[in-house]
């Protein structure tokens, strides 16, 4: 019986997401604690008593404020979490901060999503594996029982602003029955204007996370159908 | 190990983000900085092919892999923006907009000051946002508990440099103040 | 001879009414959207005329966002139209108020739409249009704003007792060094509101009330307002857009006594975020005259749509009264002929407030 995807479709279970926001250009972080996060009023003064320090030097500054880890070098500045009710949080706390630091320079941005994608347990995704994309005759030759692993694929996000949006897909080996998906979005900046990324982000961020879910789902569920 | 075996073999585990890595590559050699993922994946492609000359000890401490985030998930269910509209005694009202079904109208909807956070609760005046976030918490050991968080949102106050701003708009605007018909 | 016709549109916040004494001549009395779009747009277009070409004044009666929502886009597209709002914003204060749009982390934040009209008319302004042309102008008591052979509006209000407090109140809420940027709620400062009148040669008269409501000082709120109305030698109206949705605080005895005719066309737009208007004010209301009172939507909203069961059970468990803020309402039009009598179209979920309502 031919019945497509989506009158078959069950709805994915995405497990052990992150997101996370990073920043390239000249930071300070000898300025990062969670003391100065509190102190300028962007997190409660609780969460700053209670951060998880991993290192504070003035070239690094690594902690976690318990939804959010964030990590600080001279050319690197990145927010992450894994809950995903404070991924727009993690936005906020981004903006906050350079709206303090509005002086900073910052010449590209990169969004990253992370995601293992479970299917329910009547879907056999092991054997569908085997029957992903026809690899040219050559790999036969040189490997035996050649199966493709991993695709990456690169281009733009439809209505999406970024340079570059990058896809990556390979079978999970932490979760069972499932895929594991990587979106990447890279901004660049040559103004090294830390405002305009951040109005990038105010207008881009949640817009990434809807795309990269859907493609994330549509994908899976195409190696489904193909398969089939 | 072969150079083909260790591109595929090696795959850093790709748990949870910022897990420790079993590829730190920044110590004595900091990798160029990164926009994809963790500075500590091993990103197959970049030690492949290229013969490059050693990078310039930057620090002679081995930074760390980034730290972990609670072991704890949660599994969103639904949120809303919302803005504080009113505020009670007990309760205060507001506009929700549905930020998981974007298709939805905005609803209007009363609330319980016991429902936010001590450290929240000088934040709830008029005008003010925040996100309702509904879903299930999920242990380590795999517990599920339906939670409802209410987290008020917090943004700088107004800078010099805003106020600045604000104030050029007298300058470029004003002279429509003085016309009469 | 042409009717003159008045539409109301209020779907649950915010509202627009469209005057067109003429069919060349539309005026555009605040704004409020529908799926996205100024109704005032859509319907002129829908009704088979050009906004551009018929639509001449655009006036916001008041700056709170219920009543100015999309107002920016509606005076872009209508080139030929000159805009108005109330004389209480003719002001510094305000202008750096609406220049702090750009610094808001929020798109939407109370006088954002405000700072879009200004840079239309500043660029309309730019290429020449006089501001006799173009704005903005500057609506207060005893005003005339627009002169044509066959009508003419007044504007009754803000009075000039008002206006000294309206600046000091906009003082206050300029951002202050250090202060917390939030949205600005709609709450206070109705007495700014523009009272509008509508004087037609052949088509009697038509009272919109806007957000103004009474005041204790005899120099502000209605009680200016109808002295206004009163020095002008103005006529009772037989069509009221009834003010501020309704409430207690907008029912002054002036406007039902002098200001409207005994047996008036009474047009109301619910306000949900405040629960107006309530059942007690529905009956204040048709007590109040002798003629039909109707409503562009059910004021007390409808029950938004299931989510599914653990949503549903744990919104129910931290909140109540969850309402749709907003449906895509009612039209209320009113045509008005020659020979003086009146026809009341309901459209959509516009009904007419019978003993149903408010029981």
């Amino acid at each position: 019986m031919d019945v497509s995807p989506q009158q078959t479709r069950r709805p994915l279970r995405r497990a052990f997401q992150s997101a996370e926001l990073v920043l390239v250009g000249n930071f300070n972080p000898a300025i990062i604690r969670p003391s100065w996060l509190a102190r300028n009023g962007l997190i409660p003064d609780e969460e700053a008593d209670a951060a998880e320090i991993t290192l504070l030097r003035p070239e690094y500054a690594g902690f976690s404020i318990g939804w959010a880890t964030i990590d600080v070098r001279f050319d690197r500045f990145a927010v992450a979490s894994t809950d995903e009710s404070q991924w727009v949080t993690l936005r906020d706390l981004l903006v906050g901060v350079f709206a303090l630091l509005d002086q900073t320079p910052v010449s590209a941005m990169g969004f990253n999503l992370s995601a293992h994608c479970q299917f329910a347990e009547e879907e056999a995704l092991d054997p569908l594996l085997s029957k992903l994309s026809a690899l040219p005759a050559v790999w036969k030759s040189w490997i035996d029982r050649p199966i493709l692993r991993q695709q990456k694929v690169k281009g733009a996000r439809p209505k999406g602003g970024g340079t570059e949006y990058t896809i990556e897909v390979q079978p999970s080996v932490v979760v069972e029955r499932a895929l594991f998906f990587k979106a990447h979005e890279h901004y660049a900046n040559e103004s090294e204007d830390v405002g305009v990324v951040l109005d990038i982000l105010q207008s881009e961020w949640d817009g990434f996370f809807e795309h990269s879910i859907g493609t994330f789902e549509a994908v899976a569920y195409d190696w489904i159908s193909e398969a089939e | 190990m072969s150079t083909a075996a260790q591109r595929f073999a090696g795959e850093p585990n790709p748990g949870l983000a910022g897990g420790p890595s079993r590829f730190a590559t920044s110590f004595l050699r900091p990798s160029p900085p990164s926009l994809e993922g963790t500075p500590a994946e091993l990103k197959p492609t970049d030690s492949e092919f290229k013969v490059s000359d050693p990078a310039p000890i930057k620090s002679v401490v081995a930074l760390p892999a980034p730290p972990r985030s609670s072991p704890e998930r949660f599994d969103l269910l639904q949120q809303f923006v919302g803005t504080v509209l009113d505020v009670g005694e007990e309760t205060f009202s507001a506009r929700l907009q549905d930020r998981t079904d974007q298709s939805r109208g905005s609803e209007i909807a009363e609330f319980d000051l016991e429902e936010v956070s001590d450290f929240d609760r000088d934040l709830v005046q008029g005008g003010a946002v925040f996100y309702w976030s509904i879903g299930y918490r999920i242990s380590p050991s795999g517990q599920r508990t339906r939670v409802s968080r209410i987290r008020f949102r917090r943004l700088p106050a107004w800078s010099r440099s805003d106020l600045r701003d604000a104030e050029q708009a007298v300058e470029i605007w004003g002279y429509m103040l003085d016309d009469s018909e | 001879m042409h009717p003159l016709e008045v539409s109301v549109f209020g779907p649950g916040v915010g509202e627009c009414v469209l005057l067109a004494p003429r069919p060349d001549y539309w005026i555009v009395v605040d704004s409020c959207r529908v799926d996205g779009v100024p109704v005032a747009l859509r319907y002129i277009e829908d009704q088979g005329h050009d906004p551009a070409a018929v639509v001449r004044e655009v006036i916001c009666t008041h700056w709170h966002d219920d009543h100015h929502d999309g107002i920016a886009d509606v005076l872009r597209r209508c080139v030929s139209a000159r805009f108005w709002c109330s004389a209480a914003l003719r002001s510094e204060e305000f202008l750096t108020l609406a220049g702090s749009a750009r610094r808001q982390y929020d798109k939407k934040h109370g006088v954002d739409e405000m700072a879009e009209v200004l840079k239309i008319i500043h660029e309309r302004r730019a290429k020449g249009v006089r501001a006799a042309a173009v704005g903005p102008q500057w609506a207060d008591e005893s005003k005339r704003l627009v002169r044509e052979p066959d009508f003419s509006l007044w504007s009754l209000s803000p009075s000039a007792a008002t206006l000294t407090r309206a600046h000091n109140e906009f003082a206050e809420l300029v951002p202050k060094l250090k202060s917390p940027k939030r949205r600005l709620a709609a709450n206070e400062a109705n007495d700014t509101a523009v009272v509008l009148h509508l004087e037609t040669e052949s088509h009697g008269s038509v009272l919109l009330g806007s957000d103004l409501e009474i005041q204790t000082d005899p120099t502000r709120g209605w009680t200016a307002a109808f002295s206004s109305f009163r020095g002008q030698g103005l006529r009772r109206a037989h069509t009221y857009k009834v003010a501020h949705h309704g409430s207690k605080n907008g029912h002054a005895p002036e406007i039902w006594d002098s200001m409207v005719e005994p047996t008036p066309t009474v047009l109301l737009t619910p306000f949900r975020s405040c629960r107006l208007p309530g059942i007690e004010d529905l009956k204040r209301i048709r007590q109040a005259h002798e003629g039909a009172t109707y409503i562009t939507a059910n004021p007390r909203g409808a029950k938004p749509r299931r989510r599914s069961n653990s949503v549903e059970k744990t919104m129910r468990m931290v909140s109540s009264k969850r309402r749709l803020e907003r449906t895509p309402g009612g039209q209320l039009r009113v045509r008005v002929r020659a020979d003086g009598t009146r026809s009341v179209e309901m459209i959509g979920t516009a009904f007419e407030v019978g003993t149903a309502e408010t029981a």
